[in-house]
């Protein structure tokens, strides 16, 4: 999970998501072999109470992955008993369908166009690389001009 | 305005479906020992993965 959550990261855009795993402390194997295996952080719910699953009902179920957004609200839950491409696959489709709507000019995909977003576009221009979140006059390139027009965004 | 700008802040929290702060275990992970998901994943994208026993 930990590569996926990478993936996320710098693939797909997602700068700022995150991988929470919740264990339980009555269940050390899983803890144990999960921070064997990753460097994402794991939490603990109390046994026998488990608030946190109680809290995600009925979504907090074994091996269950829910997806929150920004500010907590849910998105959707998947099944997984491995993490394998189809997987992948289904939470990219999530996460997509959910931002379709994303905003010109915010390169990191908070709804929000900021400073973060002109340091993305530079470091994005500097890079090389492409955004469609940062071609704001839709010329397929990521370059000087889209940063511009991102900075006059934000100052008017 | 102070009153208003105070409301819309906490409407976040209020409106939010989940949250806790709990400490991270994972002598790996780059916030051990700090409370996640809150403060440090704050206006991050969370998925939670729920503990197995298989």
């Amino acid at each position: 999970m930990s590569n996926f959550q990478e993936e996320l990261r710098n693939e797909d855009g997602y700068e700022n998501i995150v991988i929470i795993a919740v264990g339980q402390t009555n269940i050390s194997s899983f803890n144990n072999n999960f921070c064997a295996n990753s460097d994402l952080p794991l939490v603990m719910d109390s046994f026998p109470a488990l608030p946190i699953r109680e809290q995600f009902l009925p979504y907090g179920l074994d091996h269950y992955l829910v997806i929150l957004d920004y500010d907590g609200n849910y998105i959707d839950h998947i099944d997984i008993y491995s993490l394998g491409n189809s997987e992948k696959n289904q939470i990219r489709s999530i996460l997509e369908q959910y931002y379709a709507q994303s905003i010109l000019g915010d390169v990191n995909g908070d709804l929000v166009i900021n400073v973060q977003d002109i340091v993305l576009a530079v470091n994005l221009v500097l890079a090389g690389e492409y955004s469609s979140a940062a071609d704001l006059n839709s010329d397929n390139l990521t370059n000087v001009l889209d940063v511009v027009q991102i900075i006059n965004i934000i100052l008017s | 305005m102070k009153k208003i700008f105070l409301i819309l802040s906490l409407s976040g929290y209020i409106f939010c479906d989940y949250q806790y702060s709990l400490e991270d275990y994972n002598t790996t992970s780059p916030t051990f020992g700090n409370n996640v998901w809150e403060p440090e994943y704050l206006d991050y994208i969370t998925m939670h993965y729920f503990a197995t026993q298989g």
